[in-house]
């Protein structure tokens, strides 16, 4: 069975509004480790693709090479895709998301809580294991620190423009495809920029514009996302 | 100023709309037939010949009409989705809803004449141009608006789940145009569309210009008579749409 | 058995005003108006698919009615934090994340509802649901009728004053269902209140003298 250890060092703590992220998150991410599939399933599916590509086209260098950037970013992005459908649902369909309308705890806290876990758990393997992938591809060095720094500022703001899509298809049935199509416009600029970052070092070009730009919508999805997002939230309620 | 205000808050009543939207309907749809036929005219007839692409540059005359009413339309449905979220009237989201079709297939219709224009212009039927890459993003968001909102089954959520990814989109439609247009000028070179520059032909501009008017009054013309079936169709429970259609069914 | 409300001797007062609840466009039932204080128990009765749960939806303000009017001790519940804070919701769904323990999944509504509670008073509230010897178990492993009961504890943890249960017998046995009537007897007595669905009568039970019928036509 699992291991309940907290029960004997659990005591008593205050509301502060840092302290309830933080325990939300750790639920969160306690609870994105017992169910394993979470992690493992956008890491499989991220080296899968990866995978197939030279398969399909050649594993000639100077086109690995050339594709690498845009490949990786791509099978970041479907794999964040395909948990994104789940961010919301397991605790959505256990009744859990309604109860904390009648706590002091904002959904908009809630949300916030749940893609930082979320980042953490999908993401972050991902972004670790994307030198060894770059390496697969023929990236230099060079190539693979811009790609690793553009994953890194632009994997969070995919997180939470995907959480948008996520909200807004919770309870419907043809949610997986529909969230597809929403949130995939949102996301073109993310991976222009941060696919265009590793190709423009191979030419010489500096990557400054683009790396600024990829913070500039780091946090202007960081302020407003979990607004719409929690609001979004609200509206599945409704039923 | 009165005048207009009263006018304004006329609107937002669906029987007042319904009402004005009948009187309104056959001076668009007349308005809408003249400008587009003149402007077809003086686009195919009597515009001189482009001298670099001869004849085949005339598509513009629609291209160019179809991408502008295609981001203007979008403006209007974010704009109206705001109105309805922030203020809770029905009407807006009747405009809302109403206008996300027409804008989809002006949009459709912009990426398929930008296609027709890039046979003879570049010989492929496709090229990632960064007008028509944009017009491909604004596809997927005006299917995303129309997807979403026919999931629901409950009106009210439909309307403020739509209402909430047209803002989103707008906030991101900015960003989406500038980042494909960056992206675009990595592969400059033949491929920009140079329609609207300030160096047309002025016999070249104003058929252009008249048929982006006429293509406008026609959306104005679909938006009234779908949003007049729109708000039948949601306030059917009220008395006055029963007497409306008694009285229509006496009529016929 | 301690005290299961916060403030003993607020009288409070739960107000439905000719609400109109709509499903799609079509209302469900006749407009409908009570009022519970403090003491009281309100059991909604109405056949199958009448819309008790929505309505109880509506109540806790999740869905809005498109017509009337809910107010909590006079002032309309939405955005109302005085309702919000003072009052516990038990829906069809439990509310327990699966993959957390018995133990877990109540520990975590009490650092909700009240951070500064002893985790210590999770052990003996188990117990007195007859839950103990679940505590450490996944609530995905639980049956029907213990998640239930877990609920139950759930709500005692609030000591919220307003309870308001959707069909809380459902799934439960004789013997549960005894123990969860009489910690809603006991809540009562401590001055809450509970609105109530369920399937089929409550006039055999031990609530019956608190109970106020409303029926949705």
């Amino acid at each position: 069975m699992n291991n309940f250890s907290s029960r004997s060092t659990a005591s008593a703590t205050n509301g502060s509004v840092l302290n309830t992220l933080m325990r939300l998150f750790l639920r969160d991410c306690k609870h994105h480790l017992r169910k394993q599939s979470d992690i493992l399933n956008p890491l499989c599916f991220f080296i899968i693709i990866c995978s197939l590509f030279p398969l399909g086209l050649s594993a000639e260098r100077e086109l690995l090479n050339t594709i690498g950037g845009g490949v990786i970013w791509v099978s970041i992005l479907l794999s964040l895709m395909m948990g994104l459908n789940q961010l919301f649902r397991d605790d959505y369909e256990a009744g859990v998301l309604e109860q904390f309308l009648f706590t002091n705890t904002s959904l908009t806290q809630v949300v916030l809580a749940k893609i930082a876990a979320y980042w953490c758990v999908s993401a972050l393997p991902m972004i670790i294991l994307s030198p060894i992938v770059g390496t697969a591809y023929h990236l230099t060095s060079d190539q693979i620190l811009v790609l690793v720094m553009g994953l890194a500022l632009g994997s969070p703001t995919l997180a939470l423009l995907g959480s948008i899509g996520s909200a807004l298809t919770l309870n419907l049935k043809n949610g997986g495809v529909l969230l597809a199509i929403l949130i995939l416009p949102l996301f073109a600029p993310v991976l222009i920029f941060g696919a265009g970052m590793v190709n423009a070092v191979h030419i010489g070009l500096p990557v400054n514009a683009q790396l600024s730009i990829l913070g500039a919508l780091l946090f202007g999805s960081l302020s407003l996302a979990p607004f719409a997002t929690s609001f979004a939230l609200k509206n599945s309620l409704d039923y | 100023m009165n005048v207009f205000l009263k006018f304004y808050h006329r609107l937002g009543s669906p029987r007042e709309f319904y009402k004005i939207s009948g009187t309104l309907i056959p001076w668009f749809g007349s308005i809408s037939l003249i400008l587009i036929l003149l402007g077809s005219y003086l686009g195919l007839v009597v515009a001189p010949a482009d001298y670099q692409q001869g004849e085949s540059y005339r598509i513009i005359y629609v291209h160019v009409p179809s991408a502008w009413l295609s981001m203007f339309i979008y403006a209007v449905l974010a704009v109206s989705a705001m109105i309805g979220l922030i203020w809770r009237m029905k009407m807006a989201f009747v405009v809302m809803i109403c206008s996300a079709a027409p804008g989809a297939w002006f949009t459709l219709l912009a990426l398929i004449t930008g296609s027709l224009w890039g046979k003879p212009m570049w010989g492929t039927w496709w090229e990632w141009d960064a007008r028509l890459t944009s017009e491909l993003l604004l596809l997927f968001l005006y299917i995303g608006i129309i997807a979403l909102y026919n999931s629901f089954d409950e009106r009210h959520l439909a309307e403020k789940s739509a209402a909430i990814l047209a803002v989103v989109g707008v906030v991101n439609l900015p960003i989406i145009h500038y980042s494909v247009e960056w992206w675009n000028t990595l592969h400059q070179g033949s491929t920009v569309i140079r329609s609207d520059g300030p160096s047309m032909d002025v016999r070249m501009l104003w058929p252009l210009l008249i048929m982006a008017v006429g293509f406008n009054f026609y959306y104005g013309l679909v938006l009234l008579l779908r949003a007049r079936n729109q708000v039948v169709i949601q306030e059917f429970r009220n008395s006055w749409v029963r007497e409306l259609l008694v009285n229509k069914g006496e009529r016929s | 058995m301690r005290s299961q409300v916060k403030e003993t001797d607020h009288i409070s007062e739960l107000q439905i005003i000719d609400a109109v609840v709509t499903r799609g466009d079509t209302a469900l039932f006749d407009p409908i108006s009570f009022r519970c204080l403090s003491g009281q128990i309100i059991h909604l009765v109405g056949e199958n698919g009448v819309g008790k749960t929505t309505l109880m939806r509506s109540i806790c303000g999740f869905r809005s009615i498109s017509s009337g009017q809910v107010l909590w001790n006079g002032t309309s519940i939405y955005g109302n934090d005085g309702f919000y804070l003072n009052s516990a919701y038990l829906g069809h769904r439990d509310a327990h994340s699966p993959l957390q323990s018995a133990w877990e999944s109540l520990h975590f509504y009490q650092r909700l509802y009240n951070p500064a509670a002893d985790p210590k008073e999770i052990d003996p509230l188990l117990n007195q649901l007859g839950l103990l010897a679940q505590a450490d178990v996944a609530v995905e492993h639980l049956s029907f009728g213990q998640k239930r009961k877990l609920a139950i504890a759930r709500l005692l943890l609030s000591e919220r004053q307003l309870w308001l249960l959707d069909e809380p017998f459902s799934g439960v046995d004789r013997a549960g269902q005894k123990l969860i009537e009489s910690i809603c007897l006991q809540h009562i007595l401590s001055n809450g209140m509970m609105l109530i669905t369920n399937h089929g009568s409550l006039k055999n039970t031990a609530l019956l003298d608190g109970i106020t019928e409303v029926e949705l036509r």
